[in-house]
Formats: C-alpha cells, sequence, structure tokens
C-alpha cells in the first residue's frame, strides 16, 4: 500500500506492507541508522520521532506514519555531532549500535524538559539500553551536552 | 497469515463495522508487540484516527478515550491532578518513553494483560469502561468477562472521587513488568484494595478492604495474602509473591490510612 | 604535548576514531552493508530438545515465490568441526557439522531456507514440513553425567588433542591437577569451609543480533562479511566444514554491534555460504532477537565446589575448586572456559600449601555454552571470593583483611600459571606489576568501608550493607595468541595502520592507532586505520582473552619501530649523510647539515627520489600473561520484608598497568561491571521443563538499564607493566568478575542472607533470611 510521509522534512512516498513495522519499511528504503536491536520494542535502539514524539520503529505500523512526521538521526546532524563529540570525549560511545536511537532520545528529552537532573535523564532514557558501556560515562555525557546546548 | 489490508477508521462505530464478521480483522490499539503479533490477522484496523485521543473531566469523573496514550498519563495536567496522580506514576516505569508514547489505555484494558499496572490502579479506583455496543459497565465486570464479543472500546471513565492514592509495585530491573503490583485507594470511609501481576489479572481484595476501613493496615495485607491466589511464573513463585502481597498492601493501606 | 611520563599519544583519552561516524548513524555494520540484492537465509529450528529428524519436505517452501533453496542435513558436507573460534586445532571438541541429522536443543537447525526477502524466507521456513522422532532430552546438568541418553553418538566427533573428550558418557572436557597434598593440608587446618555455589547461564545480549552476509566477487571466491571477534578462526573453520581451501574464503569484520564473546563462535556464516555457493547470490542472514537467545551460545552454567583450609590466625592453608559446567548441546569453549575458573581465580591466593582444580564440563540439551566475558572466571570468583568472605564469617576477621593477609604480590609467582592454561599446559611467570595493596586501599576510601561499617538499619527494617571482592584475568594466551600489524607510508605523511586486530566497539582501533603514533612521534590523527580482514590486513588471533592492547598492540609498536627505522634510513639518504648521525622526531629527520620533514621526504620518496613503498609489518607473539587486578566494593540496600536488593553503590578500583586511552578503559571496567552486575542480580536463562527457552526476548530477559546501576565508580591506579606495550595489560574482561561475589557478600553482610545461587533474587534473600 502506498503512503506518504515527511521523512526528516522531505516528503517520501513509498510502498509499504501492511504488516509492515515502520522499522523495517525505513531500513528497506535504505534509511539505515534506525537499527534493529530486539523486535519486542524493549531496547530502543530503533527510536525515531513521530510527529516529535520518540517512539520505538519496530512497534509502529508503516501504515501508521501515513500523512505523518517521522525523524531519524540523518534528520538531526547538529545534534548527532554535537551529542557524538560529547560521548567521545566522556569515552562514553562504544560500539555505537544504539547511538543514533539515542541521539534521538536524547533531542526529544531536551524539547520536553528543562534543566534535568541526572535522576531525571536516567528515567527518561530508560527505554534505551546499552551493553557496552555502564551507563555513568553516557549520562556525564549526555549532561555536558545538554548544559552546551542550553 | 500475512496482513493484507491495513485500515485506519475515523470513528469508533466504522471500527466496530470494520471488525463485527470478520474473524480475521484485529483492532491495533498501541501496536507495541506488533513483530510479535503481526501473523494472528489479515485485516489491521487502527484506532488512531477514530478521535479516541481525548482526555476530559465530565460529571466528576475523568473520561480517558481509548487511544490515551500511557505518557499523557504522564504529562497530561488534567490527569496528573486526579486521583492523587495514581495513573501516571503506575505507568512510570513501564519499558520507557518511547514505548510509553505508544501503548494506550484502551489497548492496556481491551487486551486484558494480567501483568498491567494499568489495570490494577484502575480496578482500585473504580472504573467503568465503554464499549461501542456492550455500553457503558464496570471495569471489574468487564475483566471477568470472557473477550469474546467483537467490540470497540471506547474510553475508560474513571471516578475523581478518591481522596488518597497508593501504589506500590514490585520489579527486577526497573521497567520490568512487575512481579507484583498493589493500588490501594481511599474514598470517603472506603478503601479498595486490588492486586495484580499475581501472575493472574488484577483483582480487588475484598477481604483486605474491610480490614483496611477498619483501620489494620496489616491486618489487610494479610487478608489480601490470605484471599488472593498467587502462581508462579518466570518472574517469581507463588509463594514469595503470597509474602509479598502482604508486605505491599500493608504499606499501600498504611500510605492510605495515613 | 611533551609529558612528565614522556608520552605524548599513549596515556591520552583521545576520541574513538569511529565515534562521529557511529552516532550519525553512518552504515557500519554488516546488515547495513551486505549487499541490496543479497537473499535472505533463515533457519529451520527445532522445536524440541532432543530428537532426531527422520523426514525433511522442503517441496512446497522450495514453490513458494522467492524462494531460492532449501538445504537439509542430506544436502551439505558433512565434516565435524567446532564453531568455537579459537586457535587452530581447537582445543573444542569437534562435535558439530553444518547440519545434523539429530536436533539437540530448542532452536538448533534443522534446514535452511532462502529467499529474494525476509517475509518471504520466513514464510518458506515455516512451509518445511519436518518429521521429528523426539528423543528424551538431558536438562538436567547434575544428571548428563553415564545418563543413558547421549547426545553425541555420531561416530566421527574427535578432541584435536586430549582434553577429557568422553562423549559417551556425555563428557565434552575433563581436567584436573594439584600442588601439593590437599587432602591431608585441609585435614591440618584449623578450620575448614566446605561450601556449593551455582552460577547461572547469561546471554551476551550485544544489541546488535549477530549477523553475516556473503557473496563470490568477480574472481569467484566467497567473500563473507560477518559480525565476528575472529575472523581468521571463521575463515579456517569455515573452509574445513565446507570442503574448501582456505584460500578461497576471504572474511571482513566490519563496525560490530558489541561482542563479549558471543560473536566467538560461528553462526549464520556457513548457511549464508552454503545459499551463495548454491545460486550464486549475494546472501545475508540477519538473526532475530529470540534467535539469538535460542541458537548462540550463552555463559557456561556451572556448580562450583570450594573447600577451603585455614588456620585461626587467618593463614590461608588449602583450597579445593571442583567443578562441574553445563556445555550445552555442544562443547564450544568448553574445557578452556571451565580451565579459566580456576586458572584465573586460585592465583590470587598463591600462598597456600596445597591447591586442587577439577572436574568435567557435560553435554545437555540446551543452547550451548560458549565464550562471554570474564571466561570461566566470573564463575570461579563468585565461588572463591563468596567463600572466603564466609571463611572470615567463621575466623571474625574482617574480609579485607583475610584478603590481604592471602593475596599474591608483586615479584610472587604461582605453581597455575605453569600448570594451566587455556587447554593447554600454561606459561611460567612472576608477576612483575601488581597493585591490589593500592587497589584496596583506595576503593575503601572510596566505598567508605572503615566510616560505615559492613551494615546498619537506614529505616525500619532496610538495611545497608557492604561487601568486596578481588579478582585477577589474564592478558591474553601465551605462546598462543599471536598478532601482527603493517604500516605503510603514504606521500604527504599520513600512514595506513593494517591490523587484524578486531574492533567489537571497544575502541581498539582507537588505541591501536595511539600505540603506532606513539612510537612513530606523530599525532594520532596522521594513522588510518584498517583492520580485520582477512585478505588485505595481517593475520591476527582476534578479540578475545583480553588480548588486543596487551598482543596486537605490541605488533604495533613492533611494526613502528621498524618504520622509524627505515624512516630514518631513508631521510639520511635524503640528506646525503649516515642515518647513525641523523634523527627522526615524528615531524622531521635532521641530520648534521640540514633536515627534511616527514611530508616532504614520504612524497619525495613515492614521486621523485629513489623511489620506494614503506611498509613495515610487526608480529608479536603472546609469550605471557601478565593479570590485570581490582578490588571491588559493593554497597546494597535490603528490604527486609521483600528481599529487595538495591545496589547502592559500586567501586572498582583497577590495575590494568598504563591505560593506553584512560577514558577507553575506564568505560571497558564500567560496561564489565554492569553486566556482572546483570549477572548478579537478575539476569537468568531460563528453561521449562520440555527444554524451551522461557526466556527468548529482552521483555522477559532483563539486562540492566540506567536507573538500576546509578552509581559505578571506576577507578585506574597507576602501574606499569614492564613486559606490556607501553606498561599496559588487559582491560576488556577483568570488569565482569567481581559483582556477583562482592554483591552476594553485601547481601550477607546487610541482612545475614548467604545465597550461594545466582542470581541473588528478592526470593532467595528472603528465603536465606536468618530466623
Amino acid at each position: 500500500m502506498n503512503i506518504s510521509l515527511v521523512l526528516n522534512g522531505r516528503r517520501a512516498d513509498w510502498d509499504v506492507e501492511p504488516g509492515e513495522a515502520l522499522l523495517d519499511a525505513l531500513r528497506r528504503h535504505g534509511v539505515l541508522s534506525v537499527k534493529r536491536g530486539c523486535d519486542t520494542a524493549s531496547c530502543g535502539t530503533c527510536t525515531v520521532l513521530l510527529d516529535g514524539a520518540p517512539v520505538p520503529s519496530c512497534a509502529v505500523p508503516a501504515p501508521r506514519a501515513d500523512g505523518r512526521e517521522v525523524t531519524t538521526v540523518e534528520g538531526l546532524p547538529e545534534a548527532a555531532a554535537h551529542l557524538g563529540a560529547c560521548l567521545a570525549a566522556e569515552g562514553a560511545d562504544q560500539c555505537g549500535f544504539c547511538a543514533p536511537g539515542l541521539v534521538v532520545a536524547v533531542v526529544a528529552m531536551s524539547r520536553e524538559l528543562d534543566d534535568p537532573d541526572d535522576e531525571a535523564i536516567n528515567h527518561y532514557l530508560a527505554g534505551n539500553l546499552c551493553r557496552c558501556g555502564g551507563y555513568v560515562s553516557q549520562t556525564r555525557a549526555i549532561r555536558r551536552y545538554l548544559q552546551e546546548a542550553r | 497469515m500475512a496482513v493484507k489490508a491495513y485500515l485506519r477508521p475515523k470513528s469508533a462505530a466504522e471500527a466496530l463495522s470494520l471488525i463485527e464478521g470478520d474473524e480475521r480483522a484485529a483492532l491495533i490499539g498501541g501496536g507495541a508487540y506488533l513483530r510479535l503479533a503481526s501473523r494472528g490477522y489479515e485485516t489491521a484496523v487502527d484506532l488512531c484516527d477514530a478521535g479516541l485521543d481525548q482526555v476530559r473531566v465530565e460529571d466528576g469523573a475523568l473520561r480517558l478515550g481509548a487511544m490515551v496514550t500511557y505518557r499523557r498519563l504522564e504529562t497530561d495536567v488534567v490527569v496528573r491532578d486526579c486521583c492523587g496522580g495514581l495513573l501516571g506514576r503506575c505507568v512510570q516505569n513501564i519499558v520507557g518513553v518511547q514505548v510509553r508514547n505508544i501503548v494506550t489505555v484502551g489497548g492496556t484494558v481491551a487486551g486484558r494483560y494480567a501483568f498491567a499496572n494499568l489495570t490494577t490502579a484502575l480496578l482500585a479506583l473504580g472504573a467503568d469502561v465503554v464499549l461501542e455496543r456492550g455500553g457503558r459497565k464496570p471495569l471489574e465486570h468487564f475483566l471477568a468477562d470472557k473477550a469474546t464479543a467483537r467490540d470497540v472500546l471506547v474510553e475508560v471513565v474513571v471516578p475523581t472521587t478518591a481522596a488518597r492514592c497508593a501504589w506500590r509495585d514490585l520489579t527486577r530491573v526497573r521497567t520490568d513488568f512487575a512481579v507484583l503490583n498493589v493500588a490501594a485507594v481511599g474514598d470517603g470511609g472506603a478503601v479498595r484494595v486490588a492486586v495484580g501481576a499475581r501472575p493472574g489479572a488484577a483483582r480487588l481484595a475484598r477481604g483486605a478492604m474491610q480490614a483496611a476501613a477498619a483501620g489494620d493496615a496489616r491486618g489487610a495485607g494479610a487478608a489480601a495474602a490470605a484471599e488472593l491466589d498467587f502462581g508462579d511464573d518466570l518472574r517469581a513463585s507463588a509463594d514469595y509473591r503470597r509474602r509479598v502481597c502482604a508486605a505491599l498492601v500493608t504499606r499501600a493501606v498504611e500510605e492510605v490510612l495515613a | 604535548m611533551k609529558r612528565d611520563d614522556g608520552l605524548r599519544e599513549v596515556g591520552r583519552s583521545l576520541p574513538k576514531i569511529d565515534a562521529l561516524g557511529l552516532v550519525r548513524g553512518t552504515p557500519a555494520y554488516t546488515d547495513d552493508l551486505a549487499p541490496r540484492e543479497s537473499l535472505c537465509v533463515v533457519a529451520v529450528r527445532s522445536p524440541h530438545a532432543h530428537a532426531r529428524i527422520l523426514s525433511v519436505d522442503t517441496a512446497a517452501a522450495l514453490a513458494m515465490p522467492g524462494v531460492l533453496a532449501a538445504f537439509t542435513w542430506r544436502d551439505v558436507p558433512r565434516v565435524a568441526v567446532t564453531r568455537a573460534g579459537q586457535g587452530h586445532p581447537e582445543p573444542s571438541p569437534r562435535d558439530r557439522f553444518i547440519l545434523d541429522e539429530y536436533v539437540r536443543h530448542v532452536g538448533d537447525e534443522a534446514a535452511i531456507v532462502a529467499a529474494e526477502t525476509e517475509e518471504q524466507a520466513r514464510e518458506a521456513a515455516r512451509a518445511v514440513r519436518v518429521e521429528y522422532e523426539v528423543l528424551p532430552a538431558v536438562l538436567d546438568f547434575e544428571a548428563a553425567l553415564d545418563n543413558p541418553v547421549v547426545l553425541h553418538p555420531e561416530p566421527e566427533i574427535h578432541e584435536n588433542f586430549p582434553i577429557g573428550f568422553e562423549p559417551r558418557r556425555n563428557v565434552a572436557s575433563a581436567y584436573s591437577m594439584h600442588v601439593g597434598d590437599v587432602d591431608a593440608v585441609v585435614a591440618g587446618s584449623e578450620v575448614v569451609l566446605r561450601r556449593r555455589y551455582y552460577t547461572q547461564a547469561q546471554q551476551h545480549v550485544a544489541l546488535e543480533p549477530h549477523c553475516a552476509c556473503t557473496w563470490l566477487d568477480v574472481h569467484g571466491r566467497l567473500n563473507v562479511m560477518s559480525s565476528t571477534q575472529t575472523p581468521w578462526h571463521v575463515r579456517r573453520i569455515m573452509a574445513r566444514a565446507l570442503e574448501r581451501e582456505v584460500k578461497e574464503i576471504r572474511v571482513v569484520k566490519p563496525r560490530i554491534g558489541g561482542g563479549f564473546g558471543g560473536k566467538q563462535m560461528l553462526h549464520g556464516e556457513l548457511y549464508c555460504a552454503l545459499a551463495t555457493l548454491r545460486t550464486g547470490r549475494p546472501a545475508k542472514m540477519v538473526y532475530t532477537r529470540r534467535e539469538v537467545f535460542e541458537a548462540t551460545n550463552t555463559r557456561h552454567p556451572m556448580r562450583l565446589d570450594v573447600t577451603l583450609g585455614a588456620d585461626r590466625d587467618g593463614t590461608l592453608r588449602a583450597i579445593d575448586l571442583e567443578v562441574l559446567s553445563d556445555t550445552g548441546a555442544y562443547g564450544e569453549h568448553a574445557l578452556t572456559v571451565f580451565m579459566v575458573a580456576g586458572a584465573k581465580t586460585l592465583p590470587l591466593y598463591n600462598k597456600v600449601e596445597a591447591v586442587r582444580f577439577g572436574g568435567r564440563t557435560v553435554y545437555t540439551n540446551r543452547v550451548p555454552g560458549g565464550a562471554y566475558r570474564g571466561y570461566g572466571a566470573i564463575q570461579g570468583n563468585f565461588a572463591l571470593e563468596s567463600a572466603l568472605d564466609e571463611l572470615a564469617g567463621e575466623l571474625g576477621l574482617d574480609p579485607i583483611v583475610l584478603r590481604e593477609k592471602n593475596m599474591i604480590a608483586e615479584g610472587e609467582t604461582s605453581p597455575i600459571f605453569a600448570i594451566m592454561g587455556e587447554g593447554t599446559e600454561g606459561v611460567e611467570m612472576i608477576v612483575e606489576s601488581c597493585k591490589l595493596p593500592e587497589c584496596i586501599r583506595r576503593g575503601r576510601e572510596l566505598i567508605g568501608w572503615d566510616a560505615k561499617g559492613p551494615r546498619r538499619e537506614v529505616a525500619p527494617g532496610v538495611f545497608r550493607g557492604l561487601g568486596m571482592a578481588l579478582a585477577m584475568q589474564g592478558s591474553g594466551i601465551p605462546t598462543i595468541d599471536m598478532a601482527a600489524a603493517t604500516l605503510k607510508l603514504n606521500d604527504f605523511g599520513s600512514f595506513n595502520l593494517l591490523i587484524g586486530a578486531t574492533d567489537l566497539g571497544t575502541g581498539s582501533d582507537t588505541i591501536l592507532a595511539q600505540i603506532a603514533a606513539e612510537t612513530l612521534g606523530v599525532p594520532t590523527g596522521d594513522i588510518i586505520v584498517y583492520a580485520s580482514d582477512t585478505d588485505r590486513t595481517p593475520f591476527d588471533t582476534g578479540a578475545y582473552a583480553s588480548s588486543t592492547t596487551y598482543v596486537s598492540g605490541h605488533a604495533v609498536r613492533e611494526a613502528a619501530l621498524k618504520m622509524r627505522a627505515e624512516i630514518l634510513v631513508e631521510g639520511a639518504r635524503s640528506l646525503g649523510c649516515e642515518p647513525a648521525r641523523a634523527a627522526f622526531d615524528g615531524s622531521e629527520v635532521r641530520g648534521p647539515d640540514g633536515a627534511i620533514t616527514l611530508r616532504d621526504l614520504s612524497a619525495k620518496l613515492l614521486y621523485n627520489e629513489h623511489q620506494k613503498q614503506l611498509m613495515t609489518t610487526g608480529s608479536h607473539l603472546c609469550e605471557k600473561s601478565p593479570p590485570p587486578y581490582m578490588a571491588a566494593f559493593a554497597e546494597v540496600e535490603v528490604d527486609a520484608a521483600t528481599g529487595e536488593v538495591t545496589l547502592v553503590d559500586y567501586v572498582a578500583v583497577v590495575d590494568c598497568g598504563q591505560a593506553i586511552n584512560p577514558n577507553l578503559a575506564l568505560v571497558q571496567v564500567e560496561g564489565g561491571l554492569a553486566q556482572g552486575i546483570g549477572m548478579a542480580l537478575w539476569e537468568e536463562v531460563v528453561y521449562g521443563p520440555q527444554g524451551h527457552l522461557r526466556t527468548r526476548d529482552l521483555m522477559s530477559y532483563k539486562i540492566p538499564g540506567r536507573e538500576d546501576i546509578p552509581s559505578i565508580r571506576a577507578e585506574l591506579v597507576a602501574s606499569h607493566e614492564p613486559s606490556g606495550p607501553y606498561g599496559a595489560k588487559s582491560v576488556g574482561e577483568i570488569g565482569i568478575d567481581t559483582p556477583p561475589a562482592a554483591i552476594a557478600n553485601a547481601v550477607a553482610a546487610a541482612v545475614g542472607a548467604r545465597v550461594r545461587e545466582l542470581p541473588v533474587t528478592p526470593e532467595k534473600v528472603l528465603g536465606a533470611l536468618p530466623g
């Protein structure tokens, strides 16, 4: 079936399967920053913004994106570069597989929360799992990013 | 069975007409377990355009449309001001913001998920459900029904008279489903206590409610542990749940009575 | 930038060289890079824990749209291999085939299909009809030995050298060793403590599921891209399994999304290769998360019996460790993981008069055991460090005092170093760097050991407790792990660094570039890294056994030293002086009468004068395996009414020698701790009564999230390992080892509940509460 969405600010007309997840449709259309981690909406790796709200794209039917805005990390280049630099400066980036989804979630958090402390950061990002680091360096990097971005 | 059609009806009535008489059609509420479940039906009927995402207070009751997300329960000021914020509190640790942005009130209640914190809280609050065809009925009755009738859950109606609300749950990691969850709600002289994830579906603990109304929190805990059924699953044994039930109900009731 | 230690690039927390690219989501992982026209390969998996395949009917599947190939055990070469990515010949039994007539765990491969799309392939897999004769299964590893049900009756399977392989008895491997007369010393000890501990199966949960793709290049060679930790072992094992020459296969590792040992086995590679060789088409296989749980590997569960003999003054006199390890359906890493349970724990207490280690690994109809960070050491550590705390309790000693009295020190050795290697004998070794005293001093200060005391009530019925544990690991496998590196000087002064080493996301490409830069005297930014390609980079055994910094780092340094010498020679020639009278400082070669910059020299060398390519290779064999050490301290809060344990604080102080990149070393420790904490408190692979996994997704198998471990504090102590590159030892694994024991010890301190079976769940804590 045909759907029309706004992907990272540009209109995209796609043919998707009625039973396809947005994650699979994105990857099939070459949006490869969105990673498949778990299939059960449990890991946060495939996070995208749907009309500005972070969602697990593995759990959003692709046809539901018809007429809506989808933002992936490709559409957030400045935040990605900036947060990436903060993560790298703290040594908090490891395998990188969770990173694009994390950037998307952090951007959403920075829009929703004013000046979150570590506890608020950890709570907002609880759905973004990381298996390489122990989160503490990542939290330091995110705090630094939020301070600098303000 | 692959999904062959994806429909986005404009109203609950239209949704009902699409699923009535079509065993191969299924409603999509939130969609959180899409990749797990996508093989059971041919026609997906998504309620996202059916106008069911309203939150309003009417006649002293909070009316939550079926497509209201968990995240709205946390962030919507109207919901936050009701029932001591219980509805937001009981879902705030579910997986993560992303999932709470898609999981809905209707999907949870209609799915009769036994582990769902929200159902336990709604039961303690004395909520009703409104069905497109079946009309309004108490949540407790709805949960007792077998999920056979083809119907569309339109909204959940929550009385806002509760004065004090307490929430207790126990999880492995913070974002996991509960090993056991407890809601206690003080309304006038009465206290309503619901216990879920035993791992069976949420139930009111009437003995505990009596003890609580008499001001006996410890007795309420003991009564709940005695009167409810508990089972084993991946997360815990029945014995453990029973012990923890006593402790959590006691604490929840203490908070309501304080 | 010149520092006190004279180092310029080593010891700096430089950003990972691939950081920005990965955060931006640049296509970099196998599934991102697989050819777009790849066939999708899907396995038909056994629904039974143990069964014989009577027939497989693929006709219906082959008739479906888009389906190009289907394979059963009758269609594929039958050569016994191990899928463990280990050296040649492997110390794991060759007990596996590409496909077999028998399936030995739920999720085992029964058949393979390949189709144009993933959905078509999955539909086709569902359409393959397999008729099984269901066999009784061995699900309890304590009942596996000499069970009438034998998992591996097939005649072709074998061990490559003696590892105690007795398949008729369901034994994958066995080993024993002793120093001194343990029974006599125990009998003569004033206090004897005997305890039994259990550790569980844990899943790696690398966020990138296992993925492989294959294609034929213009020369008809089989190209393999895989999320693997061991490209060379994959190539060698594939060649054997497919009955092809090694030279016909190329294996490349792109970026990979975490490994932790879980990608030190072959998974989809062979099935993709079958599809590509049969159809000529590129093929890929991307595991679902469920497949990762059901059909890759777990940490080997173990039963560990510890006997300690000690005198009342706290002198530890004897340690006896008897282990039964569950290797599941196949013996991947069976012997070596089991041996490490002793080899990388027992030397910590080297002053004992007698020590014994022994036991077996047995087959069961469960998901195969495999390599997982810690690799036996975490299992052994939980038992030994728990038992030491129990002994301290019996002796009325502070657990720290007991350890300080008995632990290994710089300048000392342990006979175990020479006796136990990984599958073979070990190597005698004097410990040249061991900062355990400093680690303990700093750790007890950070956690507040003396101020807080072991136990205090912070609210009615809520108690806090402190616990600690020591750990050691190794740095590579001596006389086996070997790595090589090549440096190529480019025009205008940059260098290509070609390494076989396998960066799993740890930042080892960055660290090795730092070592090259340090040795050459150039900025790390002038080093262009290309890695992990069996055609285009030199050999490396791979990323495992905490080897990369220590072993591959040496190779890089050797290559760079040779490059420096060549630059000096060519620079001197260009300046018209003797090399002995010239000096190279990284930016220019200076002679008595002038200087030439590296930039100019490199351009001249390729375009203008005495044209030649400077290219040097360093190669290093690991000759000893200096352990990194660590002292760890946990503070927990226990709710005595529910048994809930909250980890309040975790402090880890590590001696890893000179950290090449301190930030990246610290995040190794922090990440290891997080996985170890997961194992201590929550993670557990659980089976149903028929051998079906009850934990096969991330809803049922819970790894720690960021709210579960709010405070991890890791520090490195100043240390220098003389045998390491720039004084470095390893740091990749040691972080994971301590949490199970330290947390169990803290819980016991808080409420007196001693949990000897991991994970330490609220239910077990409640059950173990005294009174």
